[in-house]
């Protein structure tokens, strides 16, 4: 790396952090949205109270031996303890469990032949706002009825066989989607944005006359927005741990990588509509109505699964739902195919730098001319 | 004396609009060279493609001696450029704008020096945004020297400044021209040209009309004085052998007007006026007599003045 390119970079460096309105919409708008949105869902717990839930319940044949009970009369009794909440039987714990996962049930309970009793629950985002619910009535429900058995259970445990890696709840999954938007809104608008702005200044002409190259000026400016974009997910990571006690574990080192290859996608997508609507008004109304499309579509505040089928493709072609999908599984939120999550690291850093590179010299001339 | 640049038939149209059109000249090391002309007649363009900022249609460029196809990195090393309407990052000093673009080039001025010269010392500090419109001005040059080139490009570089700014200014630029740096001007203001300039080319509609030391080309028209006056009633039809220009002032009223007239003889076309203002009973006022300048040259070489 030459000097000029560094002192490119420190130049760069000092006009976006010495620039306050950028700093505070890169930084601070993400977590604006935040404590926004952790303040609308953290109300929306209570409003689940009064949900009724569906369970499905596995007695163990050595539990039913040993209470002398046929299994008709023992399905009998339990039943009645989770009125008003449904309860399906099923015949062993694999079906249990299947059931669960496909979100049949609203979650499985496992008498075992000693009364261990195990709640099996799935974090999938679709129903892990009311999670804590399911749960609460759930268990209530069995111990009432072991105690009514006069069957003391040893103990009580519940299990997330959902496919992240660590209980995950709303917030959890909401702070990943605020994530994703501080990328698409750091890489995307950024990008037009603070173009936009250099050329309404003269700015890019000024640079063409110097001696760097055009890849050079976009990646110096862009570097800054990735750090930047960096500082704003640290800054949500701290606040969801420290306000809303988060459960997330995050494999930092992948979300280093994640942070670098869905910038470098984002900024590709702002510089190709930067290109393809000459404009910078229309390429900010044009980005403004994909970021609100994005924000609806791509599974950012609520799960794409609750998303009509019939529609749902267009979750897929956007790549913000990608962005957001990488850092659920480096926050483990869900579970991701190692390959796909390499393939998408890679698809989106390639297509950032190509696009970058090939639109760069594009834009810098087009601009000249203004 | 050696040609630092030199220009052959250079075109650039846009679609209708011939904005160089079969342009060439050349500009001698160490010498302050000038495109004068109206806003729109091609000076920016023809500068910045020689800046690298646009491709030419056609036409030859050569720098040092070498034709070159563009402007490539080792020669931005050797060229400054002022834009015209420079805008640096809000934000920054002067001091972090000088040093931001200190780093981009190999070779580098002394940005004290610089500074001092410009009289920005006090301004370092300071952010962008709160400068002065010629202090801005005067950090579009110092920026454009900070590699210390042996090209100056100064394009406009007083327009919008005040007398005081721009005396400043051309101050500064023949210093610049006295260190032995080679400077391409482009301006609108003969005053600016006829100060400033070894070398004047008159650019209208993307053509070199005339071309020449400010003498030659003052001499060129074969015009020895102006003679100008204010007159209550219209004068123009008195005087019609005479070379007569009319100029339209709106301070006045419709009837009274600016009239001047150039003349070989200055005491006989004088006595004619007052001759004529006494037999058809009118009155002037304002008596002035000057001698030609670079606007008179655009005058009768296109019909328009400079500010047309």
């Amino acid at each position: 790396m030459n000097n000029r390119f560094l002192n490119l970079v420190k130049f760069f460096f000092l006009e976006t952090f010495k620039n306050k309105s950028e700093v505070f919409y890169t930084m601070f708008f993400p977590v604006i949205f935040l404590l926004l949105f952790g303040f609308i869902f953290g109300l929306g717990d209570t409003q689940h109270q009064e949900e009724n839930f569906e369970y499905g319940l596995v007695f163990s044949s050595g539990y039913l031996s040993d209470t002398n009970q046929s299994s008709e009369s023992a399905y009998d009794t339990v039943k009645a303890f989770f009125d008003p909440n449904k309860l399906d039987i099923y015949a062993d714990n694999e079906s249990l469990k299947n059931a669960v996962l496909s979100s049949k049930v609203d979650a499985g309970i496992i008498v075992d032949e000693t009364s261990k009793v195990k709640v099996l629950y799935n974090s999938d985002p679709a129903n892990m706002q009311k999670i804590t619910w399911i749960k609460f009535a759930g268990e209530n429900a069995i111990k009432r009825f072991l105690y009514g058995a006069k069957k003391d259970y040893l103990s009580l445990s519940s299990e997330n066989i959902g496919t992240g890696r660590v209980e995950s709840n709303q917030m959890d999954f909401l702070l990943t989607g605020i994530i994703a938007i501080s990328i698409l809104s750091g890489g995307m608008f950024s990008v037009i944005n603070t173009f936009g702005r250099y050329k309404k200044l003269g700015v890019i002409k000024k640079f063409m006359v110097t001696p760097i190259k055009s890849n050079e000026f976009v990646i110096a400016s862009s570097f800054n927005k990735i750090l930047l974009n960096f500082f704003s997910i640290v800054i949500i990571i701290i606040l969801g741990k420290v306000i809303y006690h988060m459960n997330y574990s995050f494999d930092w080192p992948m979300l280093i990588i994640v942070c670098l290859s869905s910038t470098l996608g984002m900024m590709a997508f702002g510089i190709l509509l930067m290109v393809l609507f000459k404009e910078l008004e229309v390429a900010q109304s044009a980005a403004s109505i994909l970021m609100t499309v994005m924000m609806f579509f791509a599974g950012i505040y609520f799960p794409i699964n609750i998303i009509p089928g019939y529609i749902r493709w267009v979750s897929y072609i956007l790549p913000i739902k990608y962005v957001a999908d990488l850092l659920r599984h480096v926050a483990g939120v869900e579970s991701m195919n190692i390959t796909t999550f390499w393939l998408i690291n890679i698809i989106m850093a390639a297509s950032g730098i190509i696009l970058l590179s090939l639109t760069s010299r594009q834009l810098m001339k087009d601009q000249a001319r203004n | 004396m050696e040609n630092i640049i030199e220009v052959s038939n250079l075109r650039k149209y846009y679609k209708t609009v011939k904005a160089v059109d079969d342009i060439s000249f050349s500009i001698a090391a160490g010498k302050v060279f000038a495109l004068l002309g109206p806003n729109g007649a091609g000076k920016t363009t023809t500068v910045e493609i020689l800046e690298g900022l646009r491709r030419a249609d056609s036409g030859r460029i050569t720098y040092f001696g070498k034709e070159i196809t563009k402007v490539n990195f080792e020669l931005k090393e050797k060229i400054g450029v002022q834009l015209q309407n420079t805008v640096f990052f809000e934000s920054l000093t002067v001091k972090e704008t000088l040093k931001g673009f200190l780093g981009l080039y190999e070779k580098k001025f002394d940005i004290d020096i610089l500074v001092k010269k410009l009289e920005l010392e006090e301004k370092l500090n300071s952010k962008i945004k709160t400068l002065s419109g010629g202090q801005k001005q005067r950090l579009a040059i110092a920026v454009a020297l900070v590699n210390d080139p042996d090209i100056v490009f100064l394009d406009e570089p007083t327009t919008g400044l005040d007398p005081q700014a721009r005396r400043m200014l051309w101050d500064f630029i023949n210093e610049l021209k006295l260190s032995g740096k080679t400077i391409i001007l482009t301006t609108h203001y003969m005053e600016e040209a006829e100060y400033l300039s070894d070398f004047v080319n008159i650019v209208d509609h993307g053509k070199v009309i005339a071309c020449g030391t400010v003498e030659q080309l003052i001499d060129s028209i074969g015009m020895k004085s102006i003679i100008r006056f204010h007159s209550n009633k219209k004068f123009d039809s008195y005087f019609k052998d005479e070379n007569l220009k009319i100029i339209e002032d709106t301070a006045l009223s419709s009837e009274k007007k600016i009239y001047e007239i150039q003349t070989d003889n200055v005491e006989t076309t004088l006595s004619n006026i007052f001759e004529t203002t006494r037999k058809n009973s009118l009155s002037i006022s304002e008596i002035a007599i000057r001698q030609p300048n670079l606007e008179d040259v655009f005058l009768k070489l296109t019909g328009r003045t400079l500010r047309d």
